[in-house]
C-alpha cells in the first residue's frame, strides 16, 4: 500500500518541482516584475506572512463549496430519482438539466446574488449549481442502466417499485454517484470561487475568490498568487477525499464491473 | 389412459417414477385453434399467476380453465406458442408438456430461442400467440418458480447471506423468520460458514453459481428453471454441479427446465431432452433418457452413454438441418 502510493505521488511530485523550476526560470531569466509575476519562493514568503487570512479565507470557501457540493448532491440525487422513473420525464426534462452546464455562470452569478443578496447564500447557490449536472447525469446513469439480469431478478420476485428502488436501483447507482461526486467537487471549488467573486464583496470575513481579486487589483500578487494556490490545493484535497471514500466506503461494492 | 373429447386430452400416470414420455401434439392443434392470437409483446408487470395466453376472450378463459382443471399435474404446459421480437419470429409452434416433478433438457444451436422459451416460462414476457401455463394445479396464487441465470446474476453490494435472502425480503419476510432458510439452503448446495459474510467479487465462479442456485432454493420452489447456467464454467466443475443439482433434484422433487447446448450435460442429468430446431425455434424432437436415477459421474464413461449423447447429436444435426 505504501509503495503504492510512492509510486503514485512520486511523479507527481517530480511534475511539480520541474513546474515550479520552470515558473522560477521564467521569472529570474526574464526579470519579471513581481507585480506581474512573483518568484515561487515570495509567493511562499507572501503565504506565510498572510497565513491567519489565508487560513480563515480557505476555511469559508471550503464550507461554502462543501456545502453546495452536499446540496448538489441531495438534491441533484433526488433529480435523478425521478428521472429514472420515466422515460417520458427523462427525455422531457434531460435538455433542460443540460443548461446548468451550458448556462455561463459567470452570467448568471450576478443574477444570483440580486436574488438571494451578498453573502455565504449566494456563494453556496452558485457553487450548487455548478456542481448540481455531473451528479444529475452521473446518478442518472446509474439508476437506469441496470444490468437485465438484475432486472429480471426483481421482476421474477414480483417486487414493486419502491422495493426496485430501494434494493437495486439506489445502490447500483452509488458508484455512479461518487464518480459524479469527483468530478463535482472541482466544480464546487470553482463555484465557490466564483460566487465569492461576485457575492463576497459585503462579508467582513471573505473567502479566496474574493482575496485574489482584492490582492490582485491592490497589486499584492505574490498574496493573490498564494490564495489562487490554495484554492487549487482545496480543490485537490476535496477531489482526493471523495477518491478515499470511495476505495474505502464502497470496496464491496467495487467488484471487476466498476 | 383417458380420452376427453373435443380436445382429446391424453392423460397419463406422470406421478409415476420413472415418467413415460407424453404426446402432444393433438392438445397442441385443438388450443391452438380455440386460442385467439394478440400480439401482446414484453410487459413491465409480472405474469403469474400462472397461465400466460395472448387470448383476450373470456371464453377462451374459460375453455383454458377447464383444460388445466382436466389436465395432470403439469409444471409447464405449453401449446402452440409463438413468440416474436417485432417482425422477427424467434419461436414456432412450440408445444410440450412438462409433468410435475420431472427434470427436462432443451437443447437446441445457439440463437434457436431456448431462452426466449424459459423467459416465457418464468413469466418474464408473454407469447405472441398461443398459451403457456405454469404450474396450473399450484395451491398458490404466485406458484414459486426459481430461475438461474446464465451468470450468476448476484448483487456486489449484498454478501453471500443477504443475496440469498433477496427473494424472501421482496416477498416481505422479516430477516429473523428467514434465517433458517438461509441456512438450510447454504447447507443444501455445499457452501461454507466462512463463506457467509463473502462478497460476489471475493467467490469464485462455482461459488458464485451455488449462491445463486441456493438463492433460486430459498424460497421452496416447485419448479426451476435453469438458463444455461454452467456455460461458463470448465468441465470439471460443470460436471460436479451437474452432480449437485441431480442430488438436489432427487432430494427436493422440483420440476426442472433446463436449457443447455450441452449434449452431455443433458444426457446426465435429464429424463426427457427436448431436442430444438433452428430459429425460428420449434420442438424438433422429444427424447426419453433411458438412465434410472441415481445416476452416478462414472454414466458418463460408459458406452451406452455414448451412444445415447451420439443420438442427441445426431437429432441436434438434423434439427439444425
Amino acid at each position: 500500500m505504501k509503495n503504492r502510493l510512492a509510486n503514485n505521488l512520486s511523479p507527481a511530485l517530480a511534475a511539480l518541482s520541474v513546474a515550479i523550476f520552470v515558473w522560477w526560470l521564467l521569472v529570474v531569466t526574464f526579470d519579471i516584475k513581481p507585480y506581474l509575476l512573483p518568484s515561487p519562493w515570495s509567493v511562499m514568503a507572501a503565504g506565510l506572512d498572510a497565513r491567519e487570512e489565508l487560513a480563515m479565507a480557505v476555511w469559508l470557501t471550503a464550507r461554502a463549496a462543501v456545502s453546495g457540493l452536499i446540496l448538489s448532491i441531495l438534491v441533484g440525487s433526488v433529480i435523478a430519482i425521478v428521472f429514472s422513473q420515466s422515460r417520458w420525464i427523462r427525455v422531457g426534462c434531460f435538455p433542460y438539466a443540460v443548461l446548468l452546464q451550458t448556462v455561463p455562470i459567470v452570467a448568471i452569478a450576478p443574477l444570483m446574488l440580486f436574488w438571494s443578496g451578498p453573502g455565504l447564500r449566494s456563494v453556496i447557490l452558485i457553487s450548487f449549481m455548478v456542481s448540481l449536472f455531473p451528479i444529475i447525469t452521473n446518478v442518472t446513469a446509474g439508476l437506469t442502466a441496470i444490468d437485465p439480469g438484475f432486472s429480471a431478478l426483481f421482476k421474477l420476485n414480483q417486487a414493486n417499485r419502491l422495493q426496485r428502488i430501494c434494493k437495486l436501483q439506489i445502490p447500483h447507482a452509488i458508484p455512479h454517484l461518487v464518480t459524479g461526486m469527483r468530478t463535482s467537487a472541482g466544480l464546487a471549488v470553482i463555484g465557490a470561487i466564483v460566487g465569492e467573486y461576485f457575492a463576497g464583496v459585503s462579508t467582513v470575513k471573505h473567502g479566496l475568490g474574493f482575496m485574489v481579486a482584492q490582492k490582485i487589483t491592490s497589486m499584492q500578487t505574490d498574496v493573490g498568487f498564494a490564495a489562487v494556490v490554495m484554492s487549487v490545493l482545496l480543490g485537490a484535497f476535496l477531489f482526493l477525499a471523495v477518491g478515499l471514500l470511495r476505495s474505502t466506503v464502497l470496496t464491496k461494492w467495487c467488484d471487476s464491473r466498476h | 389412459m383417458l380420452q376427453v373429447t373435443p380436445w382429446r386430452l391424453s392423460i397419463h400416470p406422470y406421478n409415476s417414477f420413472p415418467i413415460p414420455a407424453c404426446s402432444f401434439e393433438p392438445i397442441a392443434d385443438d388450443l391452438g385453434k380455440v386460442l385467439a392470437t394478440e400480439d401482446l409483446g414484453t410487459t413491465t408487470e409480472p405474469l403469474h399467476p400462472a397461465t400466460r395466453t395472448s387470448s383476450s376472450d373470456p371464453l377462451d378463459y374459460f375453455h383454458l380453465l377447464f383444460v388445466i382443471a382436466m389436465s395432470p399435474s403439469l409444471a409447464i404446459h405449453a401449446t402452440s406458442v409463438e413468440l416474436r421480437y417485432g417482425k422477427e419470429l424467434v419461436l414456432r409452434n412450440v408445444n410440450c408438456q412438462i409433468p410435475s416433478g420431472s427434470f427436462v433438457s432443451i437443447l437446441g444451436p445457439s440463437g434457436c430461442g431456448k431462452t426466449s422459451l424459459l423467459r416465457l416460462a418464468a413469466g418474464l414476457q408473454r407469447p405472441t400467440n398461443g398459451q403457456l401455463s405454469v404450474l396450473s394445479d399450484s395451491s398458490t396464487r404466485h406458484p414459486q418458480v426459481g430461475f438461474i441465470f446464465q451468470d450468476p446474476t448476484l448483487l456486489p453490494w449484498r454478501n453471500v447471506v443477504d443475496n440469498i435472502r433477496l427473494p424472501l425480503e421482496l416477498s416481505g419476510v422479516a430477516k429473523k423468520a428467514s434465517a433458517l432458510d438461509v441456512d438450510r439452503v447454504i447447507a443444501m448446495v455445499g457452501l461454507h460458514n466462512e463463506d457467509r459474510k463473502k462478497f460476489p467479487h471475493m467467490l469464485s465462479g462455482g461459488m458464485q453459481m451455488r449462491v445463486s442456485l441456493a438463492r433460486a432454493l430459498v424460497k421452496q420452489p416447485e419448479l426451476l428453471l435453469f438458463d444455461e447456467p454452467f456455460a461458463a464454467l470448465d468441465d470439471l466443475l460443470r460436471q460436479r454441479l451437474n452432480e449437485e443439482i441431480l442430488r438436489l433434484w432427487q432430494q427436493e422433487k422440483w420440476s426442472a427446465w433446463f436449457v443447455t447446448h450441452n449434449v452431455n450435460e443433458a444426457a446426465f442429468l435429464s429424463q426427457r431432452v427436448l431436442v430444438m430446431t433452428d430459429r425460428p425455434g420449434t420442438v424438433h424432437a422429444d427424447i426419453k433418457v433411458p438412465f434410472p436415477y441415481p445416476r452416478r459421474p462414472e454414466l458418463r464413461a460408459t458406452p451406452e452413454f455414448a451412444e445415447f449423447t451420439g443420438r442427441l447429436h445426431a437429432s441436434l444435426q438434423e434439427a439444425a438441418a
